[in-house]
């Protein structure tokens, strides 16, 4: 009996732990998005328009950024370079598994249960800003953007894994996280919406993945672009994951030629 | 003063340690500093897009708004040189019992906890905002005199007190919770806060600011005994009143949290 107590003290103790863990999760997301709300509603009490953002758009851009961040972004890349430095990858080269495919599996499934989460904390997000936020989805922009976000989601993992894979090349690959991470919140509209950049900018960063991740769904959620560049967005989207796709494949190949099983 | 130079000794073995480990891995070095760099310009980028677009953030011109993200980033960057790497072990020490090993040894916990590990790649990300802020400090025409430079100072201090004891109470949470992810990220996304002006914070969250969790003055009024500017009376006695509060704090609840430390974990 006594043990049995113990069993549901554990369990008590555990759906505590989850509970505080859901409530840091709902802080650490919402806390940005209310500091962005209360930047552009001051940067917004002196002027109506910036980059033909008003400020309502500006919070719903905000919003809906960090809601696609929360479903396409992967952190495999700690994994992936500590398989290969403990010697974990082992179970992967003996057996007939692909890794790649089995880490894309395992992100995708780790997403699903992300959602469950992440879902209810945004809407609770957008009714506390409610005022702020516009909601203009169509059949058209939610079809596209399905699309773009699950080409994004594979775009992001790719990157990630070649990143991950700089562990068979280098000891230490934690900066290149924090450089990717830095070099994406430029180039993808994390940080701010990509048409206040220079046209110059915005012209190259169109040809780069990074846009599509955050700016490109944006834009076809406000209806900023036409069918068209909808249309050419997701092919060049698609490009750039079979080139990354082979830089995986090639990487992989010279990485396992080096790797010597204990670790490197 | 025998105690203090002990104090000052161990831990100048620990940033010795610290470099060593930290030189061994140049690359690694070079490649955080280049993050680091991208984050600091990213903000420079973002001031530089509202400002291009003829708006203004609180009541700050475009100058000022740089050297306030410079003296931002030069309190952020510091914290990072010493907190960040012990910060982010706090889970080894409490979640999984590391702390053992740190009370069997005759120094002071709380001490060897909060400064045991130093960031070499953090200390060089001083760099830039450091650049920036002489640069601004040219371009506003702001006299050094040693009036203000000292008063700067002092409040800086009382900045860097306030930064590291409310992120070492956010972290002790884990004597109570044992199982938060990146628990360090919890004050640092606070902390973000502050790279704007605070006049952008009105009524409540500015309330929260000043008196809950106390970060509100922290970059605006080191800015203001730097340039000159009138500082209310009531702001100076906040901002060093957070600072001793806040350290007092840190030390009860570290105490009350060895209280409930249960070792295995």
């Amino acid at each position: 009996m006594n043990k049995f107590k113990a069993y549901i003290k554990i369990g008590v103790i555990d759906a505590l732990e989850m509970r505080f863990q859901l409530v840091y999760w709902l802080y650490v997301n919402m806390a940005p998005i209310v500091l962005m709300a209360y930047l552009w509603s001051n940067v917004y009490s002196k002027k109506d328009l910036i980059g033909g953002f008003s400020l309502n758009m500006m919070v719903t851009y905000y919003i809906l950024t960090r809601l696609f961040n929360r479903i396409v972004s992967t952190y495999s890349e700690e994994r992936i370079a500590k398989d290969i430095k403990d010697g974990q990858l082992n179970q992967f080269i003996t057996r007939p598994i692909s890794y790649l495919a089995f880490k894309f599996g395992e992100r995708i499934g780790i997403r699903i249960i992300n959602l469950a989460i992440v879902i209810p904390i945004y809407a609770i997000m957008i009714l506390f800003l409610k005022k702020y936020f516009i909601w203009q989805m169509s059949l058209l922009n939610f079809t596209i953007i399905s699309v773009n976000l699950f080409l994004s989601l594979t775009s992001f993992f790719l990157l990630a894994f070649i990143i991950g894979l700089m562990a068979f090349f280098m000891i230490e690959t934690h900066s290149l996280n924090g450089l990717k991470e830095q070099v994406t919140g430029l180039m993808s509209g994390y940080i701010f919406p990509l048409s206040l950049l220079p046209p110059e900018l915005q012209h190259i960063f169109k040809y780069l993945p990074f846009a599509y991740y955050y700016d490109f769904p944006m834009q076809v959620y406000f209806n900023r672009i036409s069918v068209h560049e909808m249309l050419l967005g997701l092919i060049i989207q698609s490009i750039w994951i079979i080139i990354l796709y082979i830089i995986c494949k090639l990487m992989w190949k010279k990485g396992t030629k080096n790797y010597e099983a204990t670790g490197i | 003063m025998k105690i203090l130079i002990r104090y000052i000794k161990l831990y100048l073995h620990f940033v010795s340690n610290c470099i060593t480990r930290e030189l061994l891995f140049r690359t690694h070095l070079i490649l955080s500093f280049c993050a680091r760099l991208m984050l600091f310009g990213l903000y420079i980028m973002m001031y530089d897009v509202i400002y291009k677009n003829a708006a203004s953030i609180g009541s700050l011109n475009y100058d000022q708004a740089l050297l306030y993200l410079s003296i931002f980033f030069l309190v952020d960057t510091i914290g990072f040189t010493f907190f960040i790497k012990n910060f982010s072990t706090f889970p080894e020490y409490i979640s999984e019992g590391k702390l053992d090993i740190v009370l069997t040894k005759p120094v002071d916990s709380q001490f060897f906890v909060s400064v045991r590990y130093f960031s070499l790649t953090s200390l060089f990300s001083m760099l830039p905002p450091l650049g920036l802020f002489i640069r601004q400090v040219d371009r506003l025409h702001i006299a050094l005199d040693p009036y203000h430079v000292f008063l700067f100072g002092l409040f800086l201090v009382c900045t860097l007190i306030v930064y590291y004891a409310i992120w070492f109470i956010t972290n002790l949470i884990l004597f109570w919770v044992n199982r938060i992810d990146a628990l360090h990220e919890f004050f640092v996304t606070i902390w973000r806060f502050m790279q704007f002006p605070p006049d952008i914070f009105q009524n409540v969250i500015r309330l929260f600011f000043l008196f809950i969790v106390p970060i509100l003055l922290t970059i605006e009024v080191p800015m203001q005994a730097l340039t000159g500017s009138t500082i209310k009376i009531s702001h100076i006695f906040l901002l060093v009143g957070a600072s001793v509060l806040s350290l007092l704090i840190s030390r009860i609840l570290w105490k009350m949290g060895l209280r409930r430390y249960q070792s295995t974990g």
